[in-house]
């Protein structure tokens, strides 16, 4: 079933996106401020989520907050930084039962927008400074969010081998920036950059479940009404081609096993037929269990449990990441390249390519049952000013030939490996 | 062919259960408005399934780990991989096994009919050799690898290792490399035997598909069995906990920590039901709107990653607190105090009423997703209640039934703290 989108702007640089099924139970509304990644304010940006979510002039209680929440039907409240292509995005957002399923005909919808309008538009601040207390709170928070990145070793590997490609583009910069500059903010830092993101933020409102959204339309229109502000236009990542010499770096944690990650660039982020392309390409050398990537170096060489390829349009950006035992290191590098030279050669059979052309359209069709993979797809095309819809992008996937898949394994080159593997040397090496 | 429709009036909502001839249980929903559906082939073997016996043969003991490996195991057939049959159909194929279950999935928006019949095929046929068996163990060696570098994963295993004397849960669900090794092809088909019967099985499938097309896959693939007993274990769990509190070194940033309860088991079904009130006596214990959590967040002793959740199956069911901080210690003494103080005052009927309404407004969203569906009726299926009960149970739910939870499944003699530092 086709979700379409309908977007329509409130007031200059602010856009309510409205993605309405009657399928689902519950609503969300989000509010996305976006300015570009910076690394000057990527730190200072990331906090203000946090210190909002505290609580505003109307509900300046966090327990009181999260009882008025509760009496919501367990509304859910999520403030997180995400980013996509060169912006930094901060999101305010609630989540909760559609109006239709509450017991006593609560208007909720009418009740959560107006909610989030406090927490974004009267925020804790007191002669020019957010509370200290609260502020310093969740300053250590983010340090500590920062630093727990390490937790995870697959996404950490993978983001640390996307800082490594970086060369100074700010798109590869962690979206909650780093653990020298959050030491360094103060309660007026934050102020400031509360009162430039309102004013500078292009914001996209979303509005995605089976309620009426035109009383969260009203609340958001009224919110915005009246202010001057000078709205940016949204950053793409730099594209630049990969280096001549490939980038390496190793890492020595205290691990059972070693992580490996290898990027590859492309030269353009191309049209959408090229991106289609490319997609198509990733799939089938690392995206399904059908794939060159899990066919070879898992199931065949049973050198990996995971060994997969994704894609990131945004910055023409390709990885390749695995978990594999210290002494497999070089038998995985060398299969994994191996094997995507056999798609530039033409090495896979057609009944292949078109079971993976299946696979992405199958997934691409199911993205409107889920409201949350139906915002993110939406958020992320608006951003790169490509809106294409689930069912635009199958027929594009439909028209990509065997050669444009050549074509695309050949526009793609090393770039950079990362390694993290354990500290002692191994038996083998 | 018995067929009976199971409704929810508060949703307007039903689904169908039928019994196939063949003895298989059938879970099906079908979803206005989606594009996919989302089926699962189910049955009640897990982790914790480590010892059993067919009929009145003698018990057999196999590795840990066995259930996961034979999950790994039934997607190769003589013919080759059941992935590169799902290829075909354009499904995403995958598979699960947890402590009491395994489940075998797809999730599809076109050519159903085909991969229903890769679902009933892959798992009603087994095929192990040696050779296969052998491959396998490298892939799930590092599978393993995996969990040992993941600190949420130690962390929860280590409290049930301390929570737990005997009982299996306490043991890796993918077992270790050690134990794997041990897993040959004749023990998979003892195991298979014993587990795959579908008298004891469900098929669950949720979303965009029609009851029909179900139906005739299992009428021409599945051939009538017959039902067998197996006995599984009786595990001699003693009340109380075998450690008080364990720690590992890992490299994490700020250390990790989970605090479990030891609860009071009943039956299995009891057990899954009682998790709806377990989460809510958690929200009321330790949950956002406390002045508990307050506290302990104003003091920096925990952050947004705390949470709860209530885990519970055959003759477990332990509720958990887990979060990031610098002085666990600190945290799991405050919330052992908090607990007391709780059974002592009493739950509010203020707070009741608002953590009830709460909890409706989540399991709401179960019925309006179709995994989330069809992986419900799996659970309705195996321990026997109606995919809505969950629902109506937080709907007919009273105070006395929170404290009388509170009462005997949070014993602060009975509790334990797991820590994961640098």
């Amino acid at each position: 079933m086709t979700t379409n989108l309908i977007r329509t702007a409130l007031s200059r640089g602010v856009n309510l996106s409205v993605l309405s099924d009657p399928k689902f139970k519950h609503n969300r509304i989000s509010i996305n401020l976006i300015v570009p990644l910076d690394a000057q304010t990527v730190s200072c940006n990331a906090i203000l989520p946090f210190l909002l979510r505290k609580g505003s002039q109307s509900c300046k209680d966090f327990t009181q907050l999260n009882r008025r929440l509760d009496a919501m039907y367990g509304a859910s409240l999520a403030a997180d930084v995400s980013k996509s292509g060169g912006n930094q995005i901060i999101t305010l957002g609630i989540k909760m039962l559609d109006d239709r399923f509450t017991l006593g005909g609560e208007a909720l919808v009418q009740q959560a927008a107006t909610l989030l309008r406090e927490l974004l538009m009267e925020p804790l601040i007191e002669d020019g400074v957010f509370d200290r207390k609260e502020f310093f709170l969740e300053r250590q928070n983010l340090i500590d969010t920062i630093e727990s990145l390490i937790n995870d070793k697959r996404s950490y590997a993978l983001s640390q081998c996307r800082m490594l490609m970086g060369r100074n583009d700010s798109a590869a910069l962690q979206k909650y920036g780093t653990v020298e500059q959050a030491q360094k903010l103060t309660p007026k830092d934050a102020a400031e950059a509360y009162r430039r993101l309102l004013d500078t933020a292009a914001v996209e409102i979303m509005f995605v479940g089976s309620g009426d959204p035109s009383a969260a339309s009203e609340v958001m229109k009224k919110a915005f009404a009246g202010m001057t502000r000078a709205p940016q236009p949204f950053t793409d990542a730099k594209i630049c081609p990969a280096g001549e010499e490939t980038l390496k770096k190793v890492e020595y944690l205290d691990v059972a096993q070693s992580k490996m990650v290898l990027g590859f660039r492309s030269d353009k982020r191309g049209n959408m037929a090229e991106q289609s392309a490319m997609r198509l390409m990733t799939a089938l050398y690392g995206g399904t269990p059908s794939s060159k990537l899990f066919l070879n170096v898992r199931e065949k060489l049973s050198l990996c449990y995971y060994c997969a390829a994704r894609y990131d349009r945004s910055s023409a950006v390709m990885f390749v990441d695995c978990g594999v035992e210290k002494e497999n290191i070089e038998s995985a590098k060398k299969e994994i390249l191996v094997q995507l030279d056999e798609i530039r050669n033409g090495n896979f059979d057609d009944e292949t390519l078109e079971n993976t052309r299946l696979q992405i359209k199958n997934s691409l069709r199911a993205v409107s049952d889920y409201p949350g993979t139906l915002e993110e797809w939406y958020i992320s095309r608006i951003l790169s000013d490509e809106v294409a819809t689930p069912e635009e992008e199958m027929r594009a996937i439909d028209a990509v030939t065997r050669e444009q898949v050549i074509e695309a394994a050949k526009k793609i080159r090393l770039d950079a490996i990362y390694l993290l593997t354990s500290k002692e040397e191994s038996v083998d090496a | 062919m018995l067929s009976e429709t199971v409704a929810c009036r508060r949703l307007e909502e039903s689904y169908t259960r039928i019994v196939h001839p063949s003895g298989l249980t059938l879970m099906l929903c079908p979803m206005e408005g989606f594009s996919g559906a989302h089926a699962l082939f189910a049955t009640r073997c897990g982790s914790i399934d480590d010892s059993f016996a067919i009929g009145d043969e003698e018990y057999t003991t196999v590795p840990n780990g066995i259930a996961h490996f034979l999950e790994h195991k039934l997607f190769e057939s003589e013919e080759g991989d059941a992935f590169e049959q799902y290829a075909k159909t354009g499904a995403s194929a995958n598979a699960y096994t947890s402590f009491d279950r395994t489940a075998y999935l797809f999730g599809c928006t076109d050519n159903f009919d085909q991969s229903i019949e890769i679902l009933l095929n892959l798992v009603t046929k087994p095929y192990f050799t040696e050779k296969t068996v052998q491959k396998e163990q490298g892939i799930i060696g590092q599978e393993i690898r995996m969990y040992d570098d993941d600190p949420d994963w130690r962390v929860y295993f280590n409290l049930l290792g301390a929570l737990y004397h005997n009982h299996p849960i306490r043991v890796d669900i993918a077992g270790t490399v050690e134990s794997i090794s041990e897993i040959t092809a004749e023990l998979l088909y003892r195991c298979y035997n014993a587990f795959y019967n579908l008298n004891n099985m469900v098929l669950s499938v949720a979303g965009n598909f029609d009851i029909d097309t179900v139906i005739k896959a299992c009428d021409k693939i599945l051939l009538p069995a017959a039902p067998v007993t197996v006995r599984t274990r009786e595990v001699d769990e003693p009340q109380s906990v075998r450690e008080r509190r364990v720690e590992q070194k890992l490299e994490v940033a700020t250390p990790l920590f989970q605090i479990g309860f030891k609860g009071t088991p009943k039956s299995y079904r009891e057990n899954i039901l009682a998790q709806v009130t377990g989460e809510i006596v958690c929200d009321l214990a330790v949950g956002e709107s406390t002045e508990l959590y307050r506290t302990l967040y104003d003091e920096g002793l925990i952050n947004a990653s705390f949470g709860s959740e209530v885990m519970a199956g055959p003759n477990y069911l332990v509720n958990i607190f887990s979060g990031e901080s610098r002085n666990p210690d600190e945290v799991f003494a405050r919330i052992l105090k908090g607990v007391e103080e709780l059974q002592q005052n009493g739950i509010s009927a203020e707070a009741f009423e608002r953590a009830r309404r709460a909890a409706y407004g989540r399991y709401a969203g179960v019925y309006s997703s179709v995994e989330a569906m069809a992986g419900m009726m799996v659970l309705a299926s195996l321990a026997d209640f109606s995919a809505y009960e969950p629902l109506e149970l937080i709907d007919e739910l009273t105070l006395n039934d929170a404290q009388a939870f509170l009462r005997e499944n949070f014993d602060p003699a009975r509790c334990a703290l797991s820590v994961v530092r640098d």
